[in-house]
């Protein structure tokens, strides 16, 4: 029967604690007596069970929030160790989606842009392009009022032209997108301009009666889109010379004729023909930029006419959403995109 | 297997007010944290409690830190928690492991943390359930002795130092406390009749 103090002996010897004697002594033991044997033996392997027990896995996660370690700073009074907590717009669970669905948009739109092509040359504004003929039209009074008193022209062809003018007015109000022109109140109509072109010419014998629009001192300068607008019209006795045209009759515009009327003679026509203007524009100082509003009115039925020959969306279309991306935009924003994705799955990745 | 230099970085970031280079060392330790505090009390529940009481101790004292090995600072740690803890437990009248909280809902040690087999795994778990009963069963004083220096490799004087005893006092607990343990693993034969068959 081993004693305290033999389990002791085993229990140093098996630490390597004794002393040289005392490991002599054990060993000399060990070798004559077998019971002590036998228990230095279990010992040692109870030992090494114990020793064996694995390392075990935590039920959970020991980290410190941020909140914790404040609270711990705060109470030893040091400086914080730790930072506060920034506040955060989206949960950080949800970044890598926020960030996948941008990427994704990223290259989207970035394809998409490319295979849409680059942006439609737009067509030139109606603003620019009024702008433009309104220009051409002062350069050319200028020109035609220097013509005029040079050349004489004749009250037939001056009948003609504006013939065809008004004609292809008539046909650009019957047939241009409606929504193209904008005439607000205060305008000058292409009568009036008509009529005072006309004034200064040298003016033969009147042949004619016109019904025009004429609001003295209305603008044709720098317009925006124009569309017709029921504007009131004043019917002009066809005095074509002298200071006839200088007493115009307003008419209501219940009694505006509505088209084109010519007698057989044709020696009194009778037109309504709604004007092209600009909205918003000042009104025209003087007679030579009537005249400009007319000659701008006339081109400005041109382009109608042509653009009523056209898709009407080409003309009237708001501007594509790609306009003004370049292809070279369009690959960026695809390689951006895809550096993102890239980043998003390596960061999802990672964290996982 | 993190090396001291891997920890060196992180505990100077730590010190430098880097809570995730703090917490980047928990994660590394915890379980080791944990499986100590798990031996010396014997149930989970306290055990989890220990852990993360010694972890907000650390970070409590991080600017104490003065090198060497974080592993065995962090668990000399949780061994000082548990052992007042158990000194705490020895005061009241009910010292008895059993009857600390969550004691009743125990159902034995938790999976070990390495990869085996279902039976392996079975057979494992029931060796580590008979051991750590076996644990259990020790007196405090005997049990912290035995972890500390068995399990935690302690050595003598540093057993002394954290239990407040006398270097001879340890010898002898740890002698009492080996033997108690034969006794008891000897009598689950189903379990270590190969252990202690050298007898026969």
């Amino acid at each position: 029967m081993l004693t305290d103090r033999d389990y002791d002996l085993i229990s140093d010897y098996l630490d390597g604690a004794l002393t040289d004697a005392q490991r002599a002594t054990v060993e000399s033991r060990l070798a004559n007596d077998p019971e002590f044997a036998a228990e230095l033996e279990g010992i040692r392997r109870t030992v090494a069970l114990v020793k064996g027990l694995p390392e075990l896995v935590a039920p959970r996660d020991f980290t410190l929030s941020r909140q914790q370690a404040l609270d711990i700073d705060r109470e030893l009074g040091r400086t914080p160790l730790a930072a506060p907590p920034r506040p955060r717009l989206l949960p950080r669970r949800f970044l890598p989606l926020v960030s996948a669905a941008a990427s994704t948009m990223l290259v989207l739109v970035g394809a998409l842009a490319l295979l849409t092509g680059p942006a439609r040359t737009p067509s030139p504004s109606p603003a620019s392009a009024i702008a433009m003929v309104a220009e051409d039209a002062l350069t050319l009074t200028k020109q035609g009022d220097e013509q005029a008193t040079e050349s004489q022209m004749t009250e037939e062809s001056a009948l003609a032209e504006i013939e065809q003018s008004t004609t292809e007015t008539a046909f650009e109000e019957s047939e241009a997108p409606a929504v193209m022109m904008v005439r607000p109140e205060g305008t000058p109509t292409l009568a009036a301009t008509q009529d005072m072109a006309l004034r200064t010419m040298p003016q033969p014998t009147p042949t004619a009666q016109m019904t025009t629009a004429a609001q003295a001192g209305v603008p044709s300068t720098a317009p925006p889109p124009i569309a017709p607008s029921p504007l009131p019209q004043t019917d002009v006795p066809g005095g074509m010379g002298g200071g006839a045209m200088d007493s115009i009759p307003s008419q209501p515009p219940s009694e505006r004729p509505t088209d084109i009327a010519m007698d057989d003679s044709g020696a009194e026509m009778t037109f309504s023909v709604e004007p092209l203007t600009a909205v918003g524009d000042e009104p025209p100082a003087d007679a030579a930029e009537s005249a400009a509003g007319d000659l701008f009115s006339s081109r400005m039925a041109d382009e109608t006419v042509n653009a009523a020959d056209a898709p009407s969306d080409a003309v009237l279309a708001p501007p594509a959403p790609n306009e003004g991306i370049s292809p070279l935009v369009a690959l960026g924003m695809m390689a951006a995109g895809f550096v993102l994705g890239a980043l998003t799955l390596w960061g999802w990745r990672r964290q996982r | 297997m993190p090396t001291p230099t891997d920890d060196l970085e992180l505990i100077l970031a730590a010190q430098r007010g880097d809570l995730d280079s703090f917490n980047a060392l928990v994660l590394r330790y915890q379980n080791a944290a944990y499986s100590v505090a798990y031996r010396l009390l014997g149930e989970p529940f306290s055990a989890s409690d220990a852990a993360q009481e010694a972890f907000i101790n650390a970070y409590r004292k991080l600017h104490d830190f003065r090198g060497g090995s974080f592993k065995a600072w962090l668990l000399r740690i949780v061994t000082n928690g548990v052992y007042d803890r158990l000194r705490y437990e020895k005061r009241r009248p009910a010292d008895s492991i059993e009857d600390l909280p969550g004691a009743e809902t125990d159902d034995g040690a938790p999976l070990a943390s390495h990869s085996a087999t279902p039976e392996q795994v079975a057979e494992q778990r029931d060796a580590q359930r008979a051991i750590q009963d076996c644990l259990g069963g020790l007196p405090s004083d005997q049990r912290a002795t035995l972890v500390m220096f068995d399990l935690e490799g302690y050595s003598y004087q540093e057993v002394a130092e954290t239990t407040d005893v006398q270097l001879g006092t340890v010898k002898s607990r740890l002698s009492r406390a080996r033997l108690a343990m034969r006794r008891c693993l000897e009598g689950k034969q189903e379990l270590f009749a190969d252990v202690f068959r050298f007898q026969e």
